[in-house]
């Protein structure tokens, strides 16, 4: 088992390697310069020169490659060639405000998912089955950026419920964190209904009832226990989809948060805060999968069997 | 209060009795006594001396200036005002408290030498050296005089003595001779090009500057009352490097540094021991009475009136046009709206003879197919003013008689086009093979707020037989494709945005190249007439012949003009803003409970 | 994305050989089931519609329909003339949704054709071969998977220019990695059915063994994909046109519709509901068919 998490881990760190050269050189191809962002039409060609020399733009690109790798592995990534903040902070300010907002979608997914689930499976076919269903099913098809103009126009203007801006309070956070779980929490639904019903289909259940326990108890207390197993797998699941939608979902209510800034600095051509912040999720991303991945072969023993034998 | 009738200044003093008579009696205000007894050629010092003897006037100083719209000549389209009403003092004004405001873009470090934007931070962290009052009139700031020699090649500006930054470095002539001097450096001010006769600046003593011109430049103060040309701390400015402006400034402006966090906030906080502005119209003569200003980006244009009628912000610049309406019904706020110092055009290439871009008929055949007010009314729900020439009619030499030209007229457009020999019965026209058809490098992704301009003159030119195609580069390619494609591309557009705009129009003449704008001789002669002109009349001849000459000849093609719209909470005071000014001072600003 | 895992994570056993009787007993289920029902009608409407859209937007003298303009009639709700409204420059929203449709059914056909023959490919070979060709194999798999969809597409936007080959080309080079991951572990076990050892035994080749029997076997499941997928980049090619990296004006898109119909909210829905509708509906009509396909294909599935 320890060998295979070594090897998973250092398998991720390959690719993370072979990730950042991409992403590096996907950016420098890109047309298109820095000092655009930084010198209007006004300013002389000389000027962007030095601009480009000044940021160390003019040197060789392998070592400007060099540069970044060292950086990052040391965690001094330098400032943002366009208006000088130092990308650390930004990271930390931005950082928060996304992690924000993937916490509040994370609650809300699981808060939603796992009663309705549980409620579906109870309630089988009934008429709150049906609704919880048709839910899910709604929550998977409509587009997420067309929900958020929605929400923001009637809960925002109309109501005046909400402010609809950048980060803040909880206000600010509500409705992309909404739009954010949509997806996975309609996903989650199902799967932990679906759960929920093999668990009731088990032997044990009719044990429960027959030695008297309530229906409610053995629901909710004991069936629960067994059909969260899945879903909790499929939390490694959840959390990079969660984490990419993040990214669209910041770009379209302008939240603050590193997917934005990231977004905005790819535009820009900020090389030293886009290649960073880019590389930040790229890991987020891999690791977390190569922890979805770990989780895995606790859960399922069937994939443990497997990887004994390999 | 006793007259004095000396008149050791030559000055009509019976005009000057007029005016303090009125400003006794509140028929204006403080700061337009200031404007009109300049314009009568009194000293500051000297009004202020007047005022001072007319007594009774610390009342008045404390007294923050009531709600009004800008005085003056108003321009054909006048700023509009909905809201508080005017003219009442609102009381006392009270230090402290925090504005926050609504910026409608993201912020740029605090740099003016490099910077490619002014933030409104710059207004609260430095000074101008020279400012322009909202008729437009010149105003000392941090110079308190100037004087420009007989052959107009040498300007002597006098700031006063003891002067610091906020760090408590000195704020002496030399450094404001620095400060010239990097400005004018194309290697290293962004903006050089604006200083094109300054030969030499030198700082004799520690109170005067002298800068020397190789030819007379009347518009000189032109250049020094833009946001680029105020004054910093440049030893602070070497010792950061290119993290001046984020992770430190050092100005001498009411408010201090505080924090710069790109996209989430900026903030600034009153500096207790500014001396006062030297600038005339400014009530407040000594440190702020705010706490500190903070602003908030608010990136989508919707959003800005959902923040200020939901009250997280005091102050917006720029709400989307479609909410302007609901926010002028809007009791509990104030907003203001009028023509920005702007333009939008359409630069056709001369160069491109295949298409008829030189010949004059064509270039005014796409103007008059063009329905602007239209354009105002639909795209920009009337937030906007449709232009005739190269500049808005907010302008204060603004010249009316462009608008005899470029009138929408799509049959005279017709007519043009087949006079210059372009005709077909086909969709789009055609000469000697060549179809009218030309393809519009857009500055969409550049500058979002004028998205959509685009597209309706696609229609408009389709409609009179011109094809029109879009192609939109990326913002950070936008500048590299049109001055790479100077013999390539066949048009492009832009919204220039400047408080001094023949400067820049000078500017644009020569921009991808002066190939590609057409050689045409009025319009040269006129740039030739403003840059020698030796005083103010001249100037102003000049930009009303340079506007016609503009309007009827056609270098660019303009459109329209969008408003600047502000809107703020009534309980905040002082805060105005002028057409002349990217954004106001905050040394008044005040918040009522 | 998470749809495909989720299925992966059910996934053991494929279908069985024997394809064509199943067939038969596929088209009753479908039938039985209400919702797969509708979510055929719908598939089938936006088909239609979308064919039509595609080809106004292909045939010149039929792009005024949905390029027209009349500011004065700009931002008008539905009446005769405009039986879904106006937008802001006063054009036809019905004609620019069935336009912006026939986009998204081009782009969403197109990419899941590379994506379905791309994954399939690698997937069987991965599979089948095993050893060095699946750890290559995996190694892309797992390369695309650690990219987010949105840094792609805006890292080759900037190398390629916007517009719609840019999100053709972002969307087709991550999703065909989750397809290549299911068609790997379906052809994996099939090659160790008891068929399979057989045909080898018999001397059958290799490549004919991979053609003639684990192809046809996963069919079940390209098919099931095959909807999914073209609602994913449906609903991926409507959000980057959303945030201006795909379809660039003046080629209409549901997605960039939107965008625009925002900004004009408050004056009238009309210019953004009527495309975020109509993306909700070929979403739901999709997704409804892929269900309905995977209850058929695969039982274990079908308590969903």
């Amino acid at each position: 088992m320890a060998a295979f998490i070594l090897r998973r881990f250092i398998y991720a760190l390959i690719l993370l390697f072979v990730a950042s050269i991409l992403i590096f050189y996907g950016l420098r191809v890109a047309p298109g310069d820095v000092t655009a962002a930084i010198v209007s039409a006004t300013g002389t060609e000389v000027l962007k020169e030095n601009i480009r020399e000044q940021l160390g733009l003019n040197e060789p690109l392998a070592t400007q490659y060099f540069v970044f790798v060292k950086n990052a592995v040391t965690g001094d990534p330098g400032s943002s060639l366009v208006n000088g903040a130092k990308i650390s902070e930004v990271i930390k300010d931005s950082g928060a405000n996304t992690l924000k907002l993937g916490i509040a979608a994370l609650i809300l997914t699981y808060a939603l998912a796992i009663p309705f689930g549980v409620l579906a499976a109870w309630r089988r076919n009934s008429s709150a089955d049906q609704g919880v269903r048709f839910l899910a099913v709604l929550g998977m098809g409509i587009p997420n950026f067309f929900l958020a103009v929605l929400l923001i126009q009637y809960f925002a203007v109309d109501l005046g419920w909400f402010p609809v801006a950048g980060p803040g309070g909880v206000h600010h956070l509500l409705l992309p964190a909404i739009v954010l779980a949509m997806e996975s929490m309609a996903i989650n639904m199902r799967l932990m209904r679906s759960s929920m019903l093999d668990e009731l289909s088990k032997d044990y259940v009719r044990t429960l009832h027959a030695k008297g326990l309530s229906t409610r108890r053995v629901i909710w207390v004991h069936g629960l226990r067994n059909a969260l197993v899945p879903v909790i797998a499929f939390a490694g699941v959840v959390l990079p989809l969660i984490l990419g939608y993040t990214l669209i979902v910041e770009v379209i209510f302008r939240y603050e948060g590193l997917g934005f800034q990231l977004v905005q600095s790819i535009q820009k051509r900020d090389y030293a805060l886009a290649q960073t912040l880019a590389l930040l999720f790229t890991a987020l991303v891999i690791f977390s999968n190569f922890l979805a991945d770990v989780a895995h072969q606790f859960v399922d023993p069937r994939v443990r069997e497997r990887t004994r034998t390999a | 209060m006793e007259r004095r009738t000396d008149d050791s200044d030559g000055i009509e003093k019976g005009e000057v009795g007029d005016l303090l008579d009125d400003y006794t009696a509140r028929r204006i205000t403080r700061r337009q006594f200031f404007a009109r007894s300049a314009a009568l050629g009194v000293s500051v010092s000297l009004a202020a001396t007047l005022l001072a003897a007319c007594g009774g006037d610390d009342e008045e100083a404390a007294a923050p200036p009531a709600e009004e719209p800008p005085a003056g000549e108003p321009p054909a389209s006048g700023p509009a005002e909905t809201g508080a009403p005017a003219e009442e003092p609102a009381g006392e004004p009270v230090a402290g408290g925090q504005l926050i405001e609504g910026y409608d873009r993201d912020f740029t470090r605090m740099d003016t030498v490099q910077s490619n934007w002014a933030d409104p931070a710059y207004v609260a962290l430095y000074e101008f050296t020279v400012v322009r009052d909202p008729d437009g009139a010149y105003q000392p700031a941090l110079v308190d005089s100037w004087e420009i020699s007989e052959d107009l090649l040498t300007w002597t500006f006098t700031i006063r003595d003891g002067l610091t930054f906020h760090s408590g470095a000195a704020l002496d002539a030399q450094m404001i001779a620095d400060n010239f001097n990097a400005f004018r450096d194309p290697e290293q001010g962004q903006n050089a090009i604006f200083w094109p006769t300054v030969a030499d600046v030198q700082a004799p003593d520690a109170t005067t500057v002298v800068v020397t011109m190789s030819a007379p430049f009347t518009a000189f103060p032109e250049t020094l009352a833009t946001e680029y040309a105020m004054i910093q701390n440049l030893a602070m400015r070497t010792e950061l490097g290119d993290q001046y402006g984020a992770t430190g400034a050092d100005g001498s402006g009411p408010f201090t540094f505080g924090s710069f966090s790109p996209g989430v906030e900026v903030v600034v906080n009153r500096w207790d021991d500014y001396p006062g502005s030297n600038v005339p119209y400014i009530e407040n003569t000594g440190a702020a009475y705010l706490d500190s200003v903070r602003w908030v980006p608010i990136l989508e244009a919707g959003q800005r009136a959902n923040e200020i009628e939901g009250g997280s912000v005091n102050v917006v610049k720029n709400p989307a046009g479609a909410d302007v309406e609901r926010l002028q019904g809007n009791g509990d706020l104030t907003t203001v709206s009028f023509p920005g110092l702007s333009n939008y055009f359409i630069g056709p290439n001369h160069q491109k003879t295949n298409l008829g871009f030189d010949d004059v008929r064509v270039r005014q055949a796409i103007s008059h197919a063009i329905d602007r007010q239209s354009l105002v009314d639909s795209l920009y729900f009337g937030q906007a003013v449709a232009t005739y020439g190269p500049i808005a009619s907010n302008f204060k030499w603004y010249e009316p008689g462009v608008e005899e030209f470029n009138q929408y007229d799509p049959e005279l457009s017709a007519s043009l086009l087949d006079e210059a020999g372009w005709t077909g019965s086909g969709s789009i026209r055609e000469k000697g093979g060549q179809q009218l058809s030309f393809t519009l490098t857009s500055n969409d992704a550049y500058q979002p707020t004028t998205a959509g301009i685009d597209q309706a003159v696609v229609e408009m030119l389709s409609a009179v037989g011109i094809e029109m195609k879009l192609d939109i580069p990326e913002a950070a390619e936008f500048f590299g494709t049109v001055a790479g494609g100077a013999e390539t591309l066949d048009a492009w557009n832009f919204e220039w945005l400047w408080s001094s705009p023949v400067d820049l129009l000078i500017f644009f003449q020569a921009f991808p190249t002066t190939a590609w704008n057409g050689d045409l001789p009025e319009i040269a002669a006129a740039v030739k007439k403003w840059q020698e002109a030796p005083d103010d009349a001249t100037l102003e001849e000049a930009a009303r012949e340079f506007q016609l000459a503009w309007a009827e000849q056609l270098p660019e093609i303009p459109i329209l003009t969008r408003n600047d719209v502000w809107v703020h909470q009534n309980n905040v005071m002082g805060y105005t803003p002028s057409q002349t000014m990217l954004y106001p001072f905050y040394n008044d600003v005040w918040i009522a409970s | 994305m998470a749809t495909e895992q989720a299925i992966e994570l059910e996934e053991t056993v494929p279908a069985a050989p024997g394809a064509e009787g199943r067939l038969r007993d596929a088209f009753a289920l479908l039938r039985a089931n209400k919702v797969a029902l509708v979510g055929l009608v719908l598939t089938i409407f936006f088909l239609l519609v979308g064919i039509a859209g595609a080809v106004i937007l292909l045939t010149p003298s039929l792009q005024h329909l949905y390029e027209d303009q009349n500011l004065a009639q700009a931002l008008q709700p539905p009446s005769a003339e405009n039986p879904l409204g106006t937008d802001q420059y006063g054009r036809d929203l019905m004609w620019r949704a069935i336009a912006g449709t026939g986009v998204s059914l081009l782009i969403g056909v197109g990419v899941t054709i590379i994506v379905i023959a791309v994954g399939l490919t690698m997937g069987a070979l991965a599979g089948y071969f095993g050893r060095r060709t699946d750890t290559f194999v995996t190694g892309l798999i797992d390369l695309a998977w650690g990219f987010p969809l949105l840094l792609v597409a805006v890292i080759l936007a900037g190398m390629i220019g916007k517009g719609l080959k840019d999100v053709l080309l972002a969307v087709a080079v991550i999703l065909w990695a989750g397809f290549a991951r299911i068609i790997r572990a379906q052809v994996k076990t099939l090659r160790e059915r008891e068929f399979v050892e057989a045909a080898r035994m018999l001397g059958v080749s290799e490549w004919r063994i991979l053609a003639r029997h684990m192809v046809p076997n996963v069919l079940g499941t390209v098919l099931v994909m095959a909807s999914y997928y073209i609602a994913i980049t449906v609903i991926t090619e409507a959000g980057f046109s959303f945030i201006g990296l795909g379809a660039q004006p003046p080629t209409p898109s549901l997605g960039s519709m939107i965008a625009e119909g925002r900004n004009y909210f408050s004056r009238s829905i009309w210019p953004a509901v009527v495309p975020g509708t109509v993306i909700a509906l070929i979403v739901l009509g999709l997704n409804s068919l892929g269900d309905g396909l995977r209850d058929v294909f695969d039982p274990r599935l079908r308590r969903w």
